[in-house]
Parts: C-alpha cells; structure tokens; sequence
C-alpha cells in the first residue's frame, strides 16, 4: 500500500488515534456518571493487611463475596446470602459477566439480594465478573475496589474502616450495569472534605 | 547540467582514515591526485565545536524537562483531575504536532523520535487518566489499548521502532491475561493480523519475531488447562511447526521467513524442553474442549502446509517431524490410546526427546547446508535442551554425568571446529 498522504498529516493522524483513544476511555469512565442512579454502599471492613496499597485505597462491598441463599453461612460478616434467579452458581466461570441486583436495606445502603446471569428487568443490576467461584460461593469483580487518594488521606480512610465508622460509597449505576465510584463517604462527608 | 552530489556527513575517525587510505591509493597509482580531492569532496564530518554547542544544548533541555516533571509531580495532588486530565492529553498532542513538524522539515529522526515519545506519553496517559478518574478496570485492556494506540502510530509514521514497541505490548497484554486464567483472548485474533500486517508495510522482522512468539502464548493460554493437562502442549508445539511453515511461505532468502522461522524455533525450544521429562504427564486428561481441538487442527493444517513448497534442507524435514509426532501424541491422548500412566510417560519423553535430537542434527545440518547462523544456534540449544533434561535425569550418578558432559562439550567443539573451517573455505572460495 502506497500512501497518498505526506507523512507530517498522518504524525498527526497518529495522534488524534491516540487522544481518541485516551477520550473514549474518558466517555467510558464518566457515562455511568453522566447517565447512571447513584447509590450508597457500605464499605465493609476487610483485611487491614491489604486494605491501603501504594496510593489508593483497597475496597470491598457488601456485594463482594456472595454465597448461595440457604447454604452454610460463612463465619465472616461480610458475606451476602443472594438469591441465584438461574443457574449463575453452576454456569458462572472465572472471569464471566453477571449481574447482581441491589435493594436499598433498612439504613438505605443498597445491599445485593438477587444475582443472575443475565440483567432483569426492573431490578437495578450491577455488572461485575466472576473472579472466583467455589460451589455456593461467588467473590465478584466490580472494578470498585480501588480508590486513589491523595498522598496521607488513604491512610485516614483506612482508620476510618478500621475503627468501624460509617464508611459508604456513592456509586453511580449505567443502565448497562456498569458502575463508578462518585465518591467515598465517612459518615456522611465525602472524602475529599474530610 | 548535472547536479552537484551533496556532501556525506561521516564520522571524523571514518574520514581521517578515508584520508590516509585514499593517501596511500595515490602512491601506489591505484588513484590519481584530482581524483582523490573530488572523492574526499563527497564527504564531511561535523567541527568539534558544533557537536559540543548540540551536546550542551541537548543537556540543558533534558534537564529543564526533569526540572518541569518534578514541580508538576510535586504539585500533583493539588492540581484539579480536569487540569491533569487536559495536561496529559496535551502532551501527547504537543509531541505528535512536534513529531509532524520535524517531518515537514525533513528531520526523519528527530519526528520518529517525538512519535516515539507521544507513544510513550500516551501509554503513560492511559494509567494516569484511570488514577484521576479512579478507572478501575480489567488491567490488561490497559496494555490492549496501548498496543492498539502503538500499534496506529507505528503503521502511519512507519517507524520500526515504535513497531517493535507495539509487538512487545501486544506479547505483554497476552502475559498481563494469563495472569488471570486460562482463556481464548478472542480480540487478538484481529489485533495479530493486523500487526503482522503492519509489520510487512514496515518491513519490520523485530515485529513478526515477536508476534509469532505471541502466537505462541495466545496458543497456550487459550488451550492449557489450570489443573490437568491435555493435549494443550501439543496445540503449542504444532503452532511452532505452523509458524515455521509461514516462514516457508517465503522465498528462502527473504528476510520475513527467517523472522518467522526464528520464532517458530524459539518456541519449540521452549515448549519442547517440559515435554522431554516423564513427570510432566502425571496429571493427563483424554477429555479436551472443542476450542483446544480447534486450535490445535488450525495449527496442524498450517504446519502441513509447509510441504506445498519443495522441501530443501534437513531442518524442513525435521520440524515435519515435530509436527507428526504432536499430531500424533495429540491424536493417541485424545482417543484415549495412551491412557496408561507407564506407558503414556514413557512413550512421551522418547518421542519428544528423539524429536529435540532430530531437530539438533537436522538444524546443524542445515546450517552447514544453507550458511544460516540461526539454524546452527538454534541447532546447538536443541542439543543442550536435550542434554540438560537427560542429564538431570543422571545427575546422582557421578560416571555418567562425566561421561554426558564430556561428550557434550566434545560435540560442541567439534561443531565448532568444522564451522571456522567451513568459514575459511568459504573465504578462500571468494577470493579465488
């Protein structure tokens, strides 16, 4: 292939490829901002070891870890009993999309109640993938484990966890499923202002 | 009226030796003295103090780059997430402009480099932009995405630099998703056309070396099972033979045949060393999944593929082999024929280690035959794959280790010896 244009024009081809690239990962990122239902969910308390890595805050929901409804109950509090709505205990693999739906619970965080593998209508579905599966049990991938901070906050959210505050994420939900992380909470106030 | 030729800019050591040579040509009346002034006309070397006002400068811009980075990395955390956001986009603008400036002044080298530096900057920018949004996403699209971006840019400035970036992100994104678990990656099943396609506009054979080794992995990663085995090393050891068979799709000495013929050594060295020990089938599976079957017919219909071209040197011949025996190992462990641990080890490691042997003595041969150093070296690790499996299978037994190792290094010079010799027979033939 001969090219018909002068080699400075596709430099420039070349660099609009790669900011168009780095803007869709942008529109990705903010469309479920843009468009999705925000929510909160507690963050739970989890192994104070790995909670804090480098500069961002590690994270686990109540949606996390999820074990079939009716089965043994896993001595750690925070394991969610689910509804499996068709066969996603049996046909999930590792790395294959599901869908868990949330309710909002007595304190108003959105706790998982259902998961399937396909979204249902009416629900609001969160989309994660299976990143480990052991029988009744589902520990899901939402990408809304990290959370970047600034140099010497992290390790106040970390205090914050461990001493059982009021730790919430808002969470904005796309109609696909997707989420993103808006902010983090403790009692009430967003991070950024803590 | 003929144009004048522009001077050749050459190193000062290069022309100063020009000068005595061309010196020495005129005394012996090999060249005339106007002769030699209009030839010494054609070249030029930089001045010193030119060299210097460029090393001082280009000093002082790196050090005033470092300088920016660290009051921007200082001021980091302060700066609002749209302004780091704009300032990363911009950078990587800012260096592709850059890049197309200098080609429009015809500074080939300068523009390579700044598209070689927005590449870079754009890689960067895509782990920047998810820590200021807080993306937190299935890793390895990270390292898709900026093989893809690398990839664009290599194939429109077509630079084989950023070519060979582009094929080592692709390899990388490959390791980043085996990390996770076994999987078909469906996606590079058009990322890899598409290199290899950029790869032939490029002319570059960095770039189809490195991608069929990623073939390879692809090949492992999406037919290897975590926790038995199949016929998986099989489905590998065929794509080897089937990247060897591209290459003979190529004219004998067409420089992109070699690059796939290389690769496609490379991984049968890799893959066939594990298959060479017995306590590598302890765990073994007749059942595989139709993927796995899949794959691995692909890869033996384009292994078989080599023998539409005539076949000419023993190293042809010898990587049919390897075919046959995986083929045919795949065949026996998938229908359940070597079932039985015993024999199923036992028949393994001698068909693989007799293959490992062919391939050394074939390729030596060849190398001898068809004067390619590739084959000789890839020849001489065959036979030290061989030898090192084999001898950690003696190693307790002092005699017998002395006696491999005594052998091994006698072979080595021996192969060693007949090659100088084959080199000053070949210079003698050219001088005569």
């Amino acid at each position: 292939m001969t090219f018909t244009t002068s080699i400075p024009r596709r430099a420039v081809v070349a660099g609009a490829t790669c900011l168009l690239i780095l803007a869709g990962m942008i529109v990705g990122h903010a469309w479920p901002l843009w468009t999705g239902r925000v929510v909160t969910m507690k963050v739970v308390p989890m192994d104070p070891r790995d909670l804090f890595r480098g500069e961002y805050v590690h994270l686990e929901t109540a949606a996390t870890r999820l074990y079939r409804q009716g089965a043994a109950i896993p001595p750690n509090p925070s394991w969610s009993s689910v509804q499996p709505l068709d066969r996603v205990f049996e046909e999930s693999r590792q790395g294959s999309i599901l869908y868990v739906q949330l309710a909002p619970s007595a304190s108003g965080d959105y706790v998982p109640v259902s998961v399937s593998l396909k979204p249902q209508p009416g629900s609001l579905n969160l989309r994660g993938r299976t990143k480990y599966l052991g029988g009744t049990q589902l520990n899901v991938d939402y990408g809304l484990d990290a959370f970047y901070m600034q140099e010497g906050k992290g390790r106040r959210v970390e205090d914050a966890i461990r001493q059982r505050r009021n730790v919430q994420m808002q969470v904005a939900i796309a109609s696909s499923g997707q989420p993103r992380i808006k902010t983090l909470l403790i009692d009430g106030v967003p991070v950024d202002r803590f | 009226m003929s144009e004048q030729p522009s001077s050749q800019k050459l190193r000062p050591r290069t022309l100063e030796w020009l000068q005595a040579e061309s010196g020495q040509w005129v005394e012996a009346g090999l060249l005339d003295e106007p002769s030699r002034a209009r030839i010494l006309s054609l070249y030029h070397t930089e001045s010193l103090p030119h060299r210097g006002t460029m090393a001082l400068t280009l000093i002082a811009v790196l050090m005033c780059a470092i300088g920016v980075l660290l009051v921007i990395g200082y001021n980091w955390q302060r700066i609002p997430a749209a302004v780091k956001v704009a300032m990363i986009m911009v950078s990587v603008g800012a260096a592709f402009v850059g890049a197309a400036v200098a080609y429009a002044r015809k500074k080939h080298t300068l523009g390579e480099v700044l598209a070689f530096a927005g590449t870079l900057l754009f890689g960067n920018g895509i782990w920047l932009i998810a820590q200021v949004l807080h993306i937190q996403g299935h890793f390895p699209d990270a390292f898709l995405w900026f093989a893809i971006g690398a990839l664009a840019a290599a194939f429109l400035v077509q630079s084989v630099a950023i070519g060979v970036g582009a094929a080592v992100l692709t390899g990388v994104w490959i390791f980043s998703e085996a990390t996770f678990y076994s999987h078909i990656i469906y996606p590079f099943l058009v990322l890899c056309p598409c290199a290899v396609w950029a790869a032939y506009r490029i002319g570059s054979t960095g770039m189809v070396y490195l991608l069929g080794l990623a073939t390879a992995l692809w090949v492992g990663i999406a037919t290897v099972p975590e926790s038995h085995l199949n016929i998986a090393p099989a489905a590998v050891m065929l794509c080897g033979c089937a990247l060897y068979a591209v290459g003979r799709w190529h004219d004998e000495d067409d420089e992109m045949g070699h690059a796939w013929r290389v690769s496609a050594l490379g991984t049968l060295l890799l893959v066939v060393i594990p298959l060479m020990n017995s306590g590598f089938y302890r765990e073994i599976q007749q059942t595989s999944p139709i993927s796995t079957v899949v794959i691995t017919l692909v890869a033996v219909l384009t292994a078989a593929s080599a023998i539409a071209r005539p076949i000419r040197i023993p190293a042809d011949w010898a990587v049919l082999v390897a075919a046959f025996i995986s083929s045919a190992w795949a065949l026996a462990v998938g229908s359940g024929l070597l079932s039985h641990s015993w024999w199923l080890s036992t028949a393994s490691t001698v068909a693989f280690s007799a293959t490992s042997l062919v391939l050394c003595v074939a390729l030596i041969r060849s190398a001898f035959r068809s004067n390619r150093h590739s084959d000789l070296v890839f020849g001489v690790l065959f036979g030290l794959a061989f030898l090192i499996v084999r001898w950690a299978s003696v190693i307790e037994n002092l005699l017998w280790s002395g006696l491999l190792l005594l052998v091994t290094g006698g072979g080595l010079l021996f192969i060693a010896r007949q090659w100088l010799r084959r080199d000053q027979s070949l210079l003698v033939e050219r001088v005569s």
